[in-house]
């Protein structure tokens, strides 16, 4: 349960780098 | 004797309000929203701060996710720093593999920031000669490399027969190596950090984890070298199993629980990286004296467990989060221990021992054969003092033996557990295979996944 939450948490953790880099460059205006 | 007396540790209330479920339920989720807004902080500041002009969104997401792979890197400093208050409520060995898995995505992330402008934007790249190439592009492609092969040494350090404690120069060798030469790249680079704010926040950053280096490298080693310990006793158990006792010649270890760790370095310098993780196995009650049980399981464990008396010890901890101590309120324990794994448990089991704790206990322990049965006379003195059934599982059993044979199963848990035992908190120790096939069976057999606490103690 520890190693699933761990890989979880890691896996929720890029994803959320890879929706600011989204948002960055597809969202935000200069 | 009178000196070691006042040394003795107590348990001190402090330690029981911060192992209460609830403290530990905040203290985790504070600590993962601080993790969220070290994540967040390169965005916030692109975005609101003066930005350069757009060359498209692909570019500019790839170096959204440059900057993003950077701040998850140095995000692993911390994680592999041992700082009690980071690793308390989670446990330190689930935040080293926490730190493993995060280092995917990591790397992940730089090989998407790289791989997209390769495929979109490769005249940007220049040559990839570094005697030709512009140095901050032959900077950020040197990081690239020293962190795949970060990942690669330790994913596969046993197939390339890596040696644990060059593993570890290695390791701490590429990451500040890898660090560093990214961090130049992007100050190189520089089209995102022409203002002071962009800057300030990746000096910061720098700063912040050569900081966190010179602590847990320099700082916290020098503390360690100044608090020395003693070797007194060093007693062979069945399994080839080794407790070393050691003495404080300074301060004593404090606020330790039962089933944690500390790091030990025996007979050599606390600088010298070759410091191995093991289980206290004296209850808290029981100090100042600690006592560590080892098994010979390769690279330094063999040596160690020759250890001769009177050789001096340093001691980093405690750490871990595979305690009693986390389950007050609990009405019994089921314990499941393969191996060498029965150390934490063990140690959890002195402790009740030790405090006259009447709760029952069901220990099922696994092992190969018979006469590889570390501590089990013990375990059989044991339950004199405790409410505590022992049921031994062998692989490989002798003859006449009528016990349970073969390996750990639902219809073996099934035909020793209580029914009442589904409430009670389940702490297993043990190789992989045995521990998830635990978990399945007991899961299966409606224990909450939430009852189920594993040690991680094989990490590479």
């Amino acid at each position: 349960m520890r190693k699933l939450h761990a890989r979880l948490l890691a896996l929720a953790l890029t994803l959320l780098v890879v929706a600011l880099a989204y948002a960055l460059a597809f969202l935000t205006g200069p | 004797m009178q000196d070691q007396a006042k040394r003795l540790t107590k348990q001190p209330k402090r330690s029981a309000v911060i192992d209460r479920p609830a403290t530990v339920r905040v203290w985790a989720t504070a600590l993962i929203a601080l993790a969220v807004l070290a994540l967040a902080l390169p965005f916030a500041i692109l975005t609101f701060g003066e930005r350069p002009p757009l060359r498209g969104g692909m570019w500019d997401f790839s170096m959204g996710l440059g900057f993003g792979a950077l701040a998850l890197a140095a995000l692993q400093f911390a994680l592999t720093g041992r700082l009690r208050w980071l690793t308390h409520p989670f446990g330190a060995d689930i935040v080293y593999y926490f730190h493993r898995y995060l280092s995917w995505g990591a790397v992940a992330l730089m090989l998407a920031h790289f791989g997209i402008l390769y495929i979109w934007y490769e005249p940007a790249l220049g040559e990839l000669n570094p005697l030709e190439a512009r140095w901050e592009l032959t900077s950020g492609r040197l990081a690239l490399l020293c962190f795949v092969a970060l990942i690669v040494s330790s994913e596969f350090r046993k197939l390339l027969r890596l040696k644990y404690e060059w593993w570890r120069y290695l390791h701490l060798g590429l990451a500040i190596v890898g660090f560093a030469a990214a961090v130049a790249h992007v100050l190189g680079v520089g089209s995102y950090t022409a203002t002071w704010d962009k800057r300030a926040l990746w000096v910061g950053v720098t700063v912040g984890w050569v900081g966190l280096l010179i602590w847990s490298r320099l700082g916290r080693p020098w503390l360690q070298s100044r608090n020395p310990w003693r070797v007194v006793r060093n007693t062979p158990h069945r399994g080839g199993v080794h407790t070393l006792e050691l003495e404080p010649e300074g301060q004593a270890l404090r606020f330790w629980k039962p089933g944690q760790f500390a790091w030990l370095s025996i007979g050599r310098s606390p600088f010298a990286l070759k410091e191995h993780p093991f289980t206290i196995s004296t209850a808290p009650e029981r100090g100042p004296n600690l006592s560590f049980s080892i098994k010979p399981l390769g690279d330094d464990t063999a040596e160690l467990v020759k250890t001769s008396v009177g050789t001096r010890a340093y001691v980093d901890g405690p750490y871990g989060a595979f305690s009693i101590d986390r389950d007050e309120g609990a009405g019994g324990f089921v314990m499941i221990a393969g191996g060498v794994g029965i150390t934490p448990i063990k140690a959890n089991l002195n402790a009740m021992q030790a405090r006259g704790d009447p709760r029952p206990v069901v220990l099922f322990y696994c092992n190969s054969d018979w006469d590889s049965v570390a501590f089990r006379d013990e375990l059989d003195r044991m339950k004199d003092d405790l409410n505590l059934t022992v049921v031994h599982v062998l692989e490989d059993p002798p003859d006449d033996w009528e016990g349970e044979s073969g390996y750990l199963d639902g219809e073996i848990l099934a035909r020793h557990l209580p029914d009442e035992s589904r409430d009670w908190p389940h702490l297993l120790c043990g190789p992989t295979p045995m521990t998830e096939a635990a978990t399945k069976a007991l899961r299966e057999q409606g224990v909450p996944a939430n009852l189920i606490s594993n040690e991680v103690f094989e990490m590479v």
